[in-house]
């Protein structure tokens, strides 16, 4: 039994507090993806788990047992930092066979042992050919391997993983996101990956937690999570690529509601009308994906007047940024066109495809 | 393969020069002390007379240059131990976060400006016994004066202290930019092998200082092995030779009796010496083995 | 080797701290002896040379013109003596020679003889042990300017107060240390230059002549020995011999009189600590007599009485005479030695000599200067070495005018000094002190 559970955990530095009573359960033999901007927590709440910080109220259980009060080095968990944190001194063997050496295991694995299982966990990683060589020497990618053999050199239960390949280059972060998966299929155990990246995070994980300002916004698989994002938040962060979120005002205009989409009133698709049966709210966040999103003829009646904002190349495809009233939708099209910052186009969104939101509480009305 | 013949002969040529400069200033005195050492040469009394090993011979039963080689060698060792003990001791303290720690430091460094001569004639008086202020002190607390200078047994280590007082700084400083640099995550990744304080000094810090605790060593080696202000000052080898190390012997010899051909001889053995001892250290600086 | 400071280690200190040995010129008149010209003097870093530095405007305008003083510890003054004398032409008018490196130098250096002559200069004023000591080959070789006796020093107070005889040999040293050893509080019997290598090295040298004889077997003349020929056959090295054993007797029978740190006192040092009351005698580079006489504090001034050497069992009352002349270097050109003699006859006059003693310098080698009033007020010392000039007490054969003099020295200073400390006994380190020389000797190819 290796799932982690967070019960009603609260962490505070100083008087500043990361996350107040946040519960969360990753169970066994899943991988679980901790999502979320820089500075909402995901980071403190692994560390949590590793016993590198300790909680100020609430339990964390693994396993069914509670391990607030079990040093790091007793609770069958297996870390990768983010900065790899090798120990620069040692050749490859030596930081693989580091957590089998350290005298709290003492007597626990024989040299033979020892030199067996880094054999194999250096297989297992392709970095047999590297473990004579020293650490300082290896690059990134390598280091990265050496890190992630180092937290399941002792097969852990549960393996943590910090940010385990946003340092790397995309290429080779391609690479190691489906590595992690074979991994993860093979060896099933329960992981806990932190990052920034939603992409990484569709890619890898089976749930993913999207967190927010010390909260948990939500957490799903990721098809759920791309598809139905609980809160706006959800939608403008995670999707490849994210969805814009817009607020605009709503209106009752005279065949029914009606949204001023940047001047222009659109009516509110009749599927979604059964979600304001009384007073319609007088602004609504709306999720549109760039697929919804099109170029027209500027003397079209349905154009909407948009300000481009921003313009680059992704892939084979043009993706721009426009600016539309407060907000800003991005738009992409394969077709290749000349586009300046602050040039005023006309384009068109189609709203039967959008995700609607709470302009309040950020909580979804209709995906 | 001719392109890289052609490519290699081009990248020589362009080092050359620097090599030739590189072979002047390091090469060229050692090579010229070794020359002059083959020879009788007192200076100012004629050219030098070619003798061969001569001078090495004589060294070779030259008593006081046995001893002083062992003198050097127990300096050197003394020196370099309390020096680098102490050193190391104050760079984790200075590496304490606390406020003052800075203004300490800077403080804790000011013996590192002082010319050594200076050091010299200043533990000289302190440790003088007519004059001094430490047996003042030590007769204060009611003990007999204690010969400093003049004690066979004590005199090496009135030394020792007076090139620790100088020197300790300098180990502290290299130590404490070395602990500065040390990256954080690793201790964190030794919290989850569970190693405890004590543990994690010895397998993780200490391995990592390696490095800068070879080059300190080697520097503090190199420099006492070379030392000569402070006997010079404070004991001019007395007492019955207890502090004539190497340097001050070639002193005598070269620069007071102007005998310079056994001067160079000592010069060249001294090279010789030290050589061997820090190769023993430089060839521990790099990546080494891994415990078991 | 004569004064007793060029080895202090205050000197050494402050000869590398402050390099600015060299002056730039003051405003120079043109009267006076060097009429606007510009004399350099390659000089030691001892008492005439250090006031002529702390003087230094003043002389420049007595003498009308720039005087570059370069002033050098004394290892260092004697390797750019012996380069400068390689040059083909001197980079100094004048340089400062001390008495036991005649021989060493006396090839490179002009004979002055010629100039005494023609300047009328007044040579016998001079004390005769001083003149004489530059005096080889038939050549006079430098005039003196500050050669000074190591003498002995007693006080009178304490002597008259224990009912003790001023002290004449060694025997009598050894009884007045013996009972004024400890009778006072913080009161030893003896001072003197114990510490190893060159001051052990001089006191052995100097206290084996006033044994009766000289370290290396020089000839026997009238009154002492030859220092003005000295052959390959007088190099044998005489440590094996009787008066080595009595002068060794004597330094160890010293060493339990002496005060606490004995075995590291030299030069200035055991002059301080008599100075302040620390012992009842001690062995004085007389000059250096300045230390307390000019001191208002010091317990000694003006309680000091002065003796040759004191003899031992089969030897004199003879003190070494040591201590500085002005030389010109033969690769001077001849343009330039007319300016250089009239400056040496300058700083060697009676006037000067006593205008140094204003400043802290009490060496007179002259028997006029010697008489004048104020400079005896000033520096009790000096008629009593007037006295031991005009009887013959003073001699520099003491410490052999030789090439090899330093690493005598050394040797003796080092090997002595084991049985000082104890760590050897006295019989063994003469046995050693003498295979040393020997082998120096032989190295130098003498024998």
């Amino acid at each position: 039994m290796s799932e982690v559970q967070f019960r009603e955990v609260t962490k505070r530095f100083g008087g500043t507090s990361v996350f107040e009573r946040i519960s969360l359960e990753c169970p066994e033999h899943r991988y679980l993806c901790l999502l979320g901007p820089s500075g909402c927590g995901k980071t403190t709440l692994m560390r949590l788990v590793a016993g590198l910080e300790q909680p100020d109220e609430g339990d964390i259980l693994i396993g069914g047992q509670r391990v607030n009060d079990l040093p790091p080095s007793t609770r069958n968990v297996g870390m990768a930092f983010q900065n790899y944190a090798l120990y620069p001194m040692l050749s490859v063997r030596g930081n693989l066979a580091f957590p089998l050496r350290a005298p709290v295991r003492k007597r626990s694995y024989s040299e033979a042992d020892i030199d067996s299982r880094v054999e194999e966990i250096a297989h297992l990683l392709r970095i047999g050919w590297l473990l004579d060589r020293p650490v300082t020497t290896l690059s990134g990618g390598q280091q990265q391997r050496v890190a992630l053999g180092r937290a399941l050199i002792r097969n852990p239960p549960v393996l943590l993983l910090d940010e385990p390949i946003t340092h790397l280059d995309a290429r080779l972060r391609y690479e190691m996101r489906a590595e992690l998966k074979t991994l993860h299929a093979n060896l099933q155990t329960t992981t806990i990956h932190v990052t920034h990246d939603q992409q990484e995070a569709l890619a890898v994980a089976d749930l993913i937690a999207v967190m927010n300002a010390g909260r948990i916004e939500q957490i799903g698989p990721p098809v759920e999570v791309y598809r139905y994002p609980k809160t706006a938040f959800v939608a403008g962060f995670a999707g490849d690529p994210p969805m814009s979120v817009v607020r605009m005002p709503l209106r009752v205009g005279d065949s029914g509601l009606q949204i001023d989409f940047g001047g222009r009133a659109l009516p509110l698709p009749e599927k979604f009308a059964r979600y304001f049966p009384g007073e319609p709210p007088s602004a609504l966040l709306i999720g549109i994906r760039p697929s919804s999103v099109s170029l027209v003829d500027a003397q079209a009646s349905n154009a909407i007047s948009a300000k481009v904002y921003a313009h680059e190349m992704v892939g084979r495809e043009l993706q721009l940024m426009l600016s539309v009233g407060d907000g800003r939708i991005r738009y992409r099209s394969p077709e290749i066109r000349r586009f300046a910052v602050g040039d005023i186009v006309a384009c068109d969104v189609n709203l039967e495809q959008a995700h609607l939101f709470d302009a309040e509480t950020g909580a979804v009305i209709v995906n | 393969m001719s392109l890289l013949r052609e490519k290699r002969k081009i990248a020589f040529a362009m080092i050359s020069p620097s090599i030739l400069v590189i072979v002047a200033i390091n090469i060229f005195p050692i090579i010229f002390a070794v020359y002059i050492s083959l020879h009788l040469w007192s200076f100012g009394r004629g050219e030098p007379r070619f003798a061969g090993l001569l001078n090495y011979e004589d060294l070779y039963y030259d008593g006081r240059f046995i001893d002083a080689v062992f003198t050097s060698a127990k300096f050197v060792f003394f020196a370099v131990l309390v020096e680098f003990l102490v050193g190391f001791a104050l760079a984790f303290l200075f590496n304490v976060k606390v406020r003052g720690m800075a203004t300490l430091r800077q403080v804790a460094v000011l013996p590192i400006m002082v010319m050594p001569i200076v050091a010299g004639l200043v533990w000289f008086y302190m440790f003088n016994e007519n004059f001094g202020v430490i047996n003042w002190l030590v007769t204060l607390l009611g003990a007999p004066k204690v010969g400093f200078l003049t004690d066979l047994d004590v005199a090496l280590f009135s030394i020792v202290l007076a090139d620790a007082w100088q020197w300790t700084p300098f180990v502290m400083l290299v130590m404490f930019a070395a602990l500065q640099s040390l990256p954080e995550y690793v201790y964190e990744a030794a919290k989850m092998d569970g190693l405890n304080g004590w543990q994690t000094f010895w397998r993780v810090t200490i391995p990592m200082l390696r490095p800068s605790i070879m080059i300190v060593i080697i520097l503090r080696i190199v420099d006492s092995f070379k030392m000569i202000e402070l006997v010079f000052m404070m004991t001019q080898g007395g007492p019955a030779g207890r502090t004539e190390v190497l340097p001050w012997y070639l002193y005598v010899t070269g620069f007071q009796g102007l005998d310079l051909g056994y001067a160079a001889a000592i010069a060249v053995c001294m090279l010789i010496i030290v050589t061997i001892f820090t190769q023993f250290f430089v060839a521990r600086i790099g990546f080494g083995d891994d415990q078991k | 080797m004569a004064s007793m400071n060029f080895y202090s280690r205050t000197t050494a200190a402050f000869a590398v701290a402050s390099v600015a040995a060299s002056f730039a010129a003051t405003s120079a008149s043109s009267e006076g002896v060097l009429n606007g010209e510009t004399i350099r003097i390659l000089a030691i870093g001892d008492p005439v040379f250090q006031v002529m530095q702390r003087i230094h405007g003043d002389l420049e305008e007595m003498a009308g013109g720039t005087i570059e003083l370069d002033v050098r510890g004394f290892d260092v003054l004697r390797q750019q003596v012996l380069l400068n004398a390689q040059n083909d032409v001197s980079n100094y008018d004048l340089v400062s020679v001390d008495l036991p490196q005649f021989g060493e130098y006396k090839d490179f250096l002009v004979d002055l003889a010629g100039y005494v002559e023609e300047s009328g200069m007044d040579w016998e004023d001079f004390h005769a042990a001083a003149w004489t000591g530059a005096y080889h080959d038939q050549k006079q070789l430098g005039i003196p300017i500050q050669p000074h006796p190591e003498i002995f020093a007693y006080r009178v107070d304490l002597f008259e107060e224990a009912g003790l005889e001023p002290p004449r040999t060694t025997e009598q040293v050894l009884a007045a240390a013996k009972a004024l050893h400890g009778s006072k509080d913080g009161l030893s019997g003896i001072c003197w230059n114990a510490a190893r290598g060159t001051p052990l090295g001089q006191t052995i040298t100097m206290v084996m002549g006033s044994h009766g004889l000289p370290v290396i077997a020089m000839n026997p003349i009238e009154g002492g020995f030859d220092l003005g020929n000295v052959g390959p056959e007088n190099m044998h090295p005489q440590m094996d011999s009787e008066t080595a054993n009595e002068m060794a007797a004597y330094l160890m029978e010293l060493m339990k009189y002496s005060p606490p740190g004995i075995l590291n006192m030299a030069w200035d040092e055991r002059v301080r600590v008599f100075a302040q009351g620390g012992c009842a005698m001690t062995y004085i580079w007389s000059g250096r007599s300045a230390i307390y006489e000019l001191d208002e504090n010091a317990e000694a001034r003006g309680n000091v009485s002065y003796l040759p050497h004191p003899a031992g069992p089969n030897g004199l009352n003879v003190s070494t005479l040591g201590g500085w002349f002005l030389s010109i270097p033969d690769n001077l050109p001849e343009d330039r030695r007319d300016l250089a003699w009239s400056v040496i006859e300058w700083m060697t006059s009676p006037e000067m000599m006593a205008e140094y003693t204003k400043h802290g310098n009490c060496v007179a080698p002259s028997h006029s200067v010697s008489q004048d009033e104020e400079v005896v007020a000033r520096c009790p010392v000096i008629p009593y070495v007037d006295a031991m000039a005009t009887s013959g007490e003073i001699a520099g054969w003491q410490r052999p005018p030789v090439p090899e003099i330093q690493q005598i020295f050394d040797i003796l200073g080092a090997e002595f000094h084991e049985a000082l400390a104890g760590a050897e006994s006295p019989e063994d380190s003469l046995m050693e002190a003498q295979r040393q020389l020997d082998r120096v000797m032989r190295r130098a190819g003498y024998y």
